[in-house]
């Protein structure tokens, strides 16, 4: 019953953090409501079992990205501008009018999967998950590294005053 | 079938395509001219050779079951539709096949005095060898379509010899003219054909040799075309692409043109060979006609009509080779007229004859014009007979022969063809006919007495031809005395075993001694006429009617202003202008390039650049597939 | 709960990051709500985990992770090249890529 309770609490967490993220007209504004809602989602998950997603979801998205935009937005001249952010009107009724038509499409499918699901907190979640990941799924895990790797190489070679 | 591979036949058409090829080839540069001219003339004594003996296989068969046969490859396979690439040896293809070898043989000898020197030397006898070849092709092809490629094949090669001195523009507008006007005669042969083949095919005749053809000819018998029957459109078709071809009104004009060739060329192609293959289409198909009587008339009609045309033509002309033009459209003229009263014997006898008599006559005129250095006016010779004894004496020999006096060949043949139109029963025609046989006896007369007798007209001292050429004339001239008592005994029975003549008939009789007569006063005035004193004062009184005749009765400027004059405006306007142009180039080659291009501007406006637009129609693109998907 | 409830959650979050994308101008901020697509799409995945039971999807949620942050990564780096060579950072102004 809490459980519910709270999985809509924070779900309506984190809509309400995404329609603040869209009025706003700040790039900072903007950035701490990206935070309220990522930090919404890893409470979503940990009441859907998923601990170690939603540890993951805060030190990765709220942690490092955040920190990334952040200092992206203080740091580039151009960035933090007070200026109009948002695009001429016919455009943005375009976009929105877009998302309602794609959100109108996706529920019509979200209603096919009809069920009901059990809620109740799982223990053995992340043993179950370890043991996946260090078992069948080790070799993907470590590619992850890599890709992280090229990430890191690409930012820096990309971002470099001189070569 | 009988005598299915009898394997002599093909090579009478190999030595002349060998000739052609090798001539033409390698013949400049490592024959030369004797070897060229030797190797030419040789190929064509091989193909006489084999179908001598061809013939004489033919002798040993019985009468009436005379057919050699020898199919070489499949040529066109098409579901139920088959031609074979086969060959015929019939007493028809073996006349045709003997006179076109022997007396193609004996002008190639000629050539080799004539053209010597000439620097197209090796190309002209390797014209000449495919010019025999397609010819034989012609002659001995066992299926129509067949035929039709040698038909095609001796126009090609009558253009390529007409324009062989290319050099002068004349020379090669004649080439086309002849080209050209052959191809209207063969637009029509080829509907005939056409219309020929879908007919019985619908009836379920697949095959088109002309045996088949002859069997079931007769589902054609009823059958209608607009409204005409079957047989009569699909023979007038034929016939026109015959008037092509044998140079008969309307489509003649072309052979005058065509004396701008070389003699030799114009004395084979012209006279012998080439323009009588519409005779033997007419005989080939005979059975065709069988069922077509009003189709028969037609050519009778043409042919009764062109030989009194060519012969008045031919009375007023002055360059000779044009004389002796004029006097070939008159005589094949006499050759359908046989044709169109059924007795196809007789207009193959009369073509054998008119080849060695005709062919005798240009290589004289050959002769006096090579020994007058080029000169090819009458009016300016004369006297020639002291300086070119020879020459005169078998020029003579030809003039009795084509005038009918007896017992030369001409005589015989062109007797017979009058009898056969007298029998026809209607009386006009052939008092045409003996008109025209009185008037050809006129101009070869006055031909002879202008060229040999009389004064001398110009300076130049004309020698005698050397023995290349003098042979061969004689030649020719020994079969235009024996040919035709020798062909009126064996020939027409060996063609045709049911025409065998027992007696002669008094009817007969009186209609030869009226020709005779004919032609006898034909001779007189044409040496009367030929006194200049005379001729003159005819020309003052009749001057309008000499200068419509000597003008060739302004055909050619008639078909000018009615034919060619719209067609070139519709080739220009209509078929240049608006099709090939306007259309294909216009709307569909750069009207494509065009639409690809805007359209192009157009898509281009597509790519804004804008990152968020993109993400809109990402988005428009989603909600799309969602709305598929669902 | 009703499982379907989760679903329509993590939709509406993807529709509105989605609309945000399309209706802002500034590049940074394009970027976040990027973002916030992935996170809502990683949301949908951690319910069907809880629906089978089995932590496979979890695994797609840990590769999910790893590639955003490596994209935040190396997208931050080119806005900053961008910043640095065209002087804007308005998504309308940056149009070289037209025509």
């Amino acid at each position: 019953m809490m459980h519910k309770i709270a999985i809509y609490a924070l779900g309506g967490l984190a809509a309400a953090g995404t329609l603040a993220m869209l009025s706003q007209t700040e790039p900072l504004r903007a950035a701490l409501a990206m935070l309220a809602v990522l930090i919404a989602t890893a409470g979503i998950y940990i009441l859907l079992s998923a601990q170690l997603i939603a540890f993951l979801q805060v030190i990765i998205y709220a942690g490092a990205i955040m920190s990334l935009f952040i200092i992206a937005i203080n740091t580039l001249p151009f960035a933090a501008g007070r200026e109009k952010q948002q695009r001429p009107t016919f455009l943005r009724l375009a976009g929105l009018s877009g998302a309602a038509i794609l959100l109108a499409e996706l529920i019509q499918i979200a209603l096919t999967f009809r069920t009901r699901l059990d809620i109740a907190f799982s223990q053995e979640s992340v043993q179950r998950l370890s043991a996946l990941l260090f078992g069948p799924y080790a070799f993907q895990f470590e590619l992850l590294s890599l890709l992280i790797l090229a990430g890191i190489v690409g930012a820096v070679a990309a971002a470099k005053r001189k070569i | 079938m009988t005598g299915n591979f009898y394997p002599l036949l093909k090579w009478i058409i190999l030595p002349p395509l060998a000739g052609f090829v090798l001539n033409g080839g390698i013949g400049k540069r490592f024959l030369g001219e004797k070897g060229g001219g030797w190797l030419g003339a040789a190929a064509i004594l091989l193909a006489f050779i084999f179908s001598f003996l061809c013939f004489s296989d033919l002798l040993n068969l019985p009468a009436g079951h005379r057919l050699l046969r020898d199919t070489l490859f499949n040529w066109i396979s098409a579901g139920s539709f088959s031609i074979d690439f086969a060959l015929r040896f019939d007493p028809l293809s073996a006349v045709m096949a003997l006179v076109v070898t022997g007396v193609s043989f004996l002008i190639h000898v000629y050539s080799i005095g004539y053209m010597r020197g000439d620097k197209g030397f090796n190309r002209y006898f390797s014209y000449l060898n495919l010019f025999v070849f397609f010819m034989l092709i012609l002659v001995l092809a066992d299926n129509p379509i067949l035929m039709f490629v040698g038909w095609e094949g001796v126009g090609l090669c009558s253009y390529l010899l007409i324009g062989f001195w290319y050099e002068d523009e004349k020379n090669a507008a004649a080439g086309k003219k002849a080209f050209i006007t052959n191809r209207v005669g063969d637009a029509g042969f080829l509907i005939g054909l056409m219309l020929l083949s879908y007919l019985l095919a619908r009836q379920g005749v697949s095959g088109l040799d002309f045996e088949t053809l002859a069997l079931n000819i007769n589902l054609l018998d009823g059958g209608t075309v607009l409204g005409f029957g079957a047989p009569t459109v699909i023979g007038l078709l034929l016939f026109f692409g015959a008037t092509g071809k044998s140079a008969q009104f309307p489509l003649y004009i072309w052979l005058p043109d065509a004396m701008a060739g070389p003699t030799p060329v114009s004395a084979l192609i012209h006279a012998a060979t080439m323009v009588t293959a519409g005779v033997y289409m007419l005989a080939r198909m005979s059975f065709l006609y069988a069922l077509a009587p009003r189709a028969l008339e037609v050519v009778l009609v043409t042919g009764v009509f062109t030989a009194l045309l060519g012969a008045v033509i031919a009375a007023l002309q002055s360059d000779i080779k044009k004389v002796l033009a004029y006097s070939t459209i008159s005589q094949i003229g006499y050759m359908f007229m046989a044709a169109g009263t059924g007795a196809y014997a007789a207009g193959i006898f009369h073509l054998t004859t008119h080849a060695f008599f005709k062919a005798l006559l240009f290589l004289a005129a050959g002769s006096v014009i090579h020994g007058m250095a080029g000169e090819q006016e009458m009016f300016r010779m004369g006297g020639l007979s002291k300086e070119m004894r020879f020459t005169f004496a078998l020029t003579a020999v030809g003039w009795l022969a084509i005038s009918g006096i007896p017992p030369l060949a001409g005589f015989y043949s062109k007797d017979l063809v009058l009898e056969h139109v007298y029998a026809h029963g209607v009386p006009v025609l052939w008092y045409a006919g003996l008109a025209t046989a009185g008037l050809t006896a006129y101009y070869v007369t006055r031909l002879l007495a202008l060229t040999f007798l009389g004064g001398k007209n110009s300076e130049t001292h004309a020698h005698e031809s050397p023995l290349l050429m003098t042979i061969p004339m004689a030649a020719l001239a020994a079969l235009a005395l024996t040919g035709g008592w020798l062909g009126s005994k064996y020939l027409l029975a060996f063609l045709d075993p049911a025409s065998a003549r027992a007696e002669i008939s008094p009817e007969a009789f009186r209609l030869t001694m009226i020709s005779v007569i004919t032609a006898l006063a034909g001779v007189a005035s044409g040496f009367f006429f030929a006194i200049p004193a005379i001729s003159d004062a005819l020309a003052r009184r009749l001057s309008i009617a000499r200068e419509v005749v000597y003008n060739k009765f302004y055909v050619d400027e008639i078909y000018a202003f009615a034919v060619i004059r719209p067609l070139k405006r519709l080739a220009d306007k209509v078929c240049f202008g608006f099709l090939d142009a306007g259309l294909i180039d216009g709307l569909l080659v750069n009207g494509a390039a065009r639409l690809t291009y805007r359209t192009g501007a157009v898509l281009r406006n597509l790519q804004t650049g804008n990152a968020q637009g993109y993400a809109l129609t990402f988005t428009g693109g989603l909600i799309l597939l969602l709305y598929w998907i669902m | 709960m009703p499982f379907e409830h989760l679903l329509v959650l993590s939709f509406i979050l993807f529709a509105l990051a989605a609309a945000g994308f399309l209706t802002h101008k500034n590049t940074i901020v394009l970027l976040m709500f990027a973002e916030l697509m992935l996170n809502a799409a990683n949301l949908a995945l951690a319910a069907f985990a809880k629906l089978s039971g089995s932590p496979e999807p979890q695994i797609f949620i840990l590769m999910i992770f790893a590639v955003a942050a490596a994209e935040a990564g190396v997208g931050l780096a080119l806005i900053i090249l961008l910043a640095r060579n065209l002087k804007t950072l308005d998504i309308d102004e940056i149009r070289n890529l037209k025509g």
